[in-house]
């Protein structure tokens, strides 16, 4: 099971080390693909570096639900990416919203750049165990806790420490580490 | 050399103790850094494993995220770690993420050859790797590589402690083994000590010293044990040695002595053997042994040179077959056999010349118990002793005949004498009266005749006197010209009455010679008489005197027919007139024989010198020094004449003597006194004959006067009362002490040895007549 996943891990590793280098050299269609994929990878990997607590989930069961407001075609490689992938003994699941769903429903929430209409909604999430991701300007300094940004070819991202936190999540030091503080 | 292939006692302790201390440290040393070197490797190991978690952990966010500076700045973290080489991070398809390299050196990570988690020493290096995990997702490789330098560090930290700590150790064991080894080592080398002493000084009193009461001292003491065991042994030994030695010593000594005992024993045996034969051998009497058969067994040189037979002739025979009568050795055995001795038993024995040997046999036997086992017969040759014994009887005979002839003569003669006086003389009485011319012819035949045989007689006394040795001479000093011409004096009437001159050749300086003066002049008138009878008529005699060597000659040359060679040798015969006889010559054969032996007995003699004509007798005396070296002239005849010189009433001396040289010694002597007077008398009747007409003070009488004896002067003094109590002192140049005794039991008052010492002399004159003599002022 263990060796299964291991080799699967390394797999999914592997093609995104592949997508980060295509991205870095991919013409901008390609870049748009490539960047959406490394940003899935990224969406992925977040789960690891935090902890919801217990409240956040209906049962020991309920899987880690990755909500996309919109129809991204992010979500495709995030689905892709996280299919058969657990994270801290929980399946994870891409769910699609509209504003209009229950967003606390998730544990992380993708909102992409399209879709920032609908921000204001999101106040209503504040103080409920919800990672909020945005790739918009100034998105992790007003709204959530981590935002995409691209450097060169690189992917990069910012996080709000404080609002990450809300909700009794739990941000590892890691990412915070890596993550640079919101402009 | 020796020292390290023979290490000794000492050595082999310090290096045991040495080698196995630091043996001991080197392994418990090596031990140690084994130890801890392996443990510190594993720590390093672990270590290093710890820090690749910590990157790897650390890595995983930023590989994920690829935040490669993030990850560089991770894995460069270990860039504080100097030992740290490389760290690298690979992704999962093996590219290379991250990379640390430590300047210097090639530190770029190799390519990744492995995955999954691996700790490893490879060379001179450690590597690491670590599979980064994003939470459970393996997302790459961590590799980190180390070199060992903490490794070597350390290791080298050690060597650098335990090197010196393992020579530093090496150096105490050896000082303390050295030092310790001692403990066991100087006991041992004690005994050592003690075992060489022992064996090289061969004592075994020694002991070894004991230093400790362990096993060391146990042999130290069963040594010393044994040790004395082997004194008391070799003490043991020793005395035994000792005893035996002495017991051998003792022996050697006396089988020595016994074999010097022995081999003197032998000696003695075989010398007294060896004395035994050779005396027998030389024995100066005849030996033989004769069996019981009466053969002869043995003969000695004595007995064979005597018979002149060789031993084969003569011994292996009987013995009475050389004994003219054989009968006497029959009757000689016979009575030994009776146990009889023989001594002295006379036999003739016959030589092997045929001649007769007269000998004496004495002979015993030898008897072992019953057995007959030889005759020792002695043998003395008495043919020798018979002839002497005949010769000797022959030689008593002649010489008791000649003695008794000699007596018959001088008794003849002397008896002679006395009648022929009284012929003589009555017959020239006789002569004086008135006789007829034939009977005056017959007178004077008869007086011829008379005075012939009186001379005879007289000469033949004389010789008689000489052969039986009663002539008594007075040899002294006798003036020689003095003597001859007085000699000539007598001659000269019978010179003259043949016309015959006599000449005297000589100086008038005194010549000495040792003679009796009488005598002297008898054989000096024999040869002038002899010279001037056996002369031609107006012949001449030549006399003279001459000084040959230390002897005086008398020369006494004529000039009559001489005497011929053949007639000199019977010269000196008595009785040989030498064919005188014929002649009208006078003699009695008797002159010259009596002259020779006169002239020997004064110890000269008298021999015929070879001349052309007539004959040359000589005369040859020993020459003597004059006995009174400064003589004044004495006229002989003043002295002669016995007048008396002295003063009346001074000592009167008479002197009798007629050596005119003592007279004047004497004359010399008593001139030194005043009142002695000196009379002279040179004839005894003279001496007599003024004694008793004037009887002196003192007699002083020579006992060899021309004309008798001093003895018979001294009797006739004695005899006479005038003269009976005068004292008379003898002197002579050679009396006897038989005659001294004998002249002063004649009533001598004293003896006086001429030539006479003048204090002897005075002393004389002092004694016998006390006061009489006063010394001249």
């Amino acid at each position: 099971m263990s060796k299964t996943l291991l080799l699967l891990g390394r797999r999914l590793a592997g093609k995104l080390a592949l997508l980060g280098a295509l991205a870095a050299l991919a013409s901008p269609s390609q870049a748009q693909s490539v960047e959406a994929k490394v940003k899935a990878a990224f969406l992925y990997n977040f789960v690891k570096y935090v902890e919801w607590p217990g409240s956040a989930f209906d049962s020991d069961s309920s899987p880690i639900v990755i909500g996309i407001v919109g129809n991204d075609s992010l979500a495709g490689a995030l689905e892709s990416v996280v299919e058969g992938k657990t994270a801290g003994g929980r399946r994870l699941m891409v769910r699609h919203l509209r504003w209009s769903d229950d967003l606390s429903a998730c544990q992380e929430l993708f909102v992409p750049a399209g879709e920032m209409g609908g921000a204001a909604r999101l106040s209503n999430l504040r103080g409920k165990p919800v990672l909020i991701v945005g790739e918009a300007p100034g998105f992790a300094r007003k709204h959530g806790a981590i935002n995409f940004t691209v450097e060169g070819n690189r992917v990069r991202f910012e996080i709000n420490g404080a609002t990450a936190s809300q909700g009794g999540l739990s941000i590892s030091s890691k990412l915070l580490s890596l993550g640079k503080a919101p402009s | 050399m020796k020292a390290l292939r023979h290490p000794s006692i000492k050595l082999k302790l310090t290096l045991i103790v040495a080698l196995t201390s630091t043996f001991s440290l080197l392994v418990a040393a090596a031990g140690f850094i084994y130890y801890d070197l392996t443990s510190f490797k594993t720590k390093m190991k672990s270590d290093l494993v710890t820090e690749a978690q910590v990157i790897g952990a650390n890595c995983g966010a930023p590989l994920v995220f690829s935040d490669s500076k993030v990850l560089y700045e991770t894995v460069a973290s270990l860039r504080a770690q100097h030992d740290i080489r490389t760290v690298a991070v690979y992704s999962l398809d093996g590219k290379l993420s991250a990379e640390y390299a430590r300047l210097g050196g090639r530190n770029h990570a190799p390519a990744l050859v492995q995955t999954g988690d691996t700790a490893l020493f490879s060379g001179d290096s450690l590597k690491v790797f670590r599979t980064i995990y994003s939470d459970q997702d393996a997302v790459g490789t961590l590799y980190i590589e180390s070199d060992l330098s903490a490794w070597y560090l350390r290791r080298n930290r050690f060597l650098a402690i335990v090197a010196p700590m393992v020579g530093a150790c090496v150096l105490i064991s050896i000082i303390l083994g050295s030092r310790l080894q001692r403990i066991i080592s100087r006991p041992v080398l004690d005994l050592v000590e003690t075992t060489r002493r022992v064996s090289s000084e061969k004592r075994y009193d020694i002991r070894a010293r004991k230093r400790a009461d362990d096993e060391v001292g146990q042999l130290v003491d069963g040594f010393n044990a044994m040790l004395a065991e082997i004194e008391d042994r070799d003490q043991e030994l020793h005395l035994i040695n000792d005893a035996l030695e002495e017991r051998v010593r003792s022996r050697t000594l006396q089988l020595e002595e016994e074999i010097v005992e022995r081999q003197l024993a032998q000696e003695e045996v075989t010398k007294s053997r060896e004395i035994l034969d050779d005396f027998f051998e030389n024995a100066a009497i005849g030996l033989d042994l004769l069996g019981p058969d009466g053969i002869i067994r043995r003969a000695n040189r004595a007995e064979l040179e005597m018979l002149g037979y060789t031993a084969e002739e003569y011994v292996g025979h009987p013995a009475r077959s050389f004994h003219e009568d054989p009968t006497v050795i029959d009757q000689l055995m016979d009575r030994l056999r009776q146990g009889e001795l023989i001594t002295g038993l006379e036999s003739q024995m016959l030589s092997k010349d045929g001649s007769v040997k007269y000998v004496a046999l004495d002979a015993n036997v030898r008897w072992e118990g019953e057995l007959f086992v030889h005759v020792r017969c002695f043998t003395r040759d008495l043919t020798a002793h018979k002839e002497a014994e005949r010769a000797r009887a022959a030689t008593e005979l002649a010489e008791r005949s000649n003695q008794a002839k000699s007596e018959f003569l001088s008794r003849m003669s002397h008896e002679l004498r006395t009648p022929m006086n009284s012929i003589l003389g009555f017959s020239q009485l006789l002569e004086l009266d008135e006789l007829t011319p034939d009977q005056i012819d017959s007178v004077r035949q008869i007086i011829g005749a008379g005075k012939h045989l009186l001379r005879l007689i007289n000469e033949v006394l004389d010789i008689s006197r000489i052969e039986s040795g009663n002539l008594s001479l007075s040899i002294e000093p006798v003036e020689a010209y003095e003597a001859l011409s007085q000699v000539v004096g007598i001659v000269q009437p019978l010179a003259s009455a043949q016309s015959i001159t006599i000449h005297v050749i000589g100086s008038d300086a005194p010549l000495f010679v040792f003679a009796d003066g009488q005598r002297l002049r008898q054989v000096l008138l024999n040869l002038l008489s002899n010279a001037i009878k056996y002369n031609i008529q107006a012949g001449a005699v030549t006399v003279s005197i001459v000084q040959i060597g230390d002897r005086l000659r008398f020369n006494v040359v004529d000039t009559g027919p001489g005497i011929s060679q053949e007639k000199a040798e019977r010269l000196f015969i008595p009785f040989q007139r030498l064919g005188a006889e014929a002649t009208s010559v006078e003699g009695t054969g008797l002159g010259l024989a009596l002259s020779l032996r006169l002239a020997e007995a004064m110890g000269g003699t008298i021999g015929l010198e070879p001349s052309q004509r007539g004959a040359h007798f000589f005369l040859d005396l020993a020459k003597a020094e004059s006995p009174v070296a400064a003589l004044d002239q004495f006229a002989a005849e003043n002295l002669r004449t016995g007048a008396g010189q002295g003063a009346p009433g001074a000592l009167t001396v008479l002197l009798v003597e007629d050596n005119s040289a003592n007279v004047r010694l004497v004359e010399k002597s008593l001139a030194h006194f005043k009142h002695a007077a000196l009379r002279v008398a040179t004839t005894g009747q003279h001496g007599i004959e003024a004694a008793k007409a004037e009887p002196p003070d003192l007699v002083l009488l020579d006992l060899n006067l021309p004309d008798m004896t001093g003895l018979e002067v001294l009797r006739a003094l004695r005899a006479d009362p005038r003269t009976e109590n005068v004292p008379i002192v003898v002197t002579s140049a050679d009396a006897s002490p038989s005659q001294v005794d004998r002249l002063l039991q004649a009533g001598a008052a004293d003896y006086l040895t001429k030539p006479i010492d003048i204090h002897a002399l005075w002393h004389t004159i002092e004694r016998t007549k006390p006061g009489g003599l006063k010394k001249s002022a």
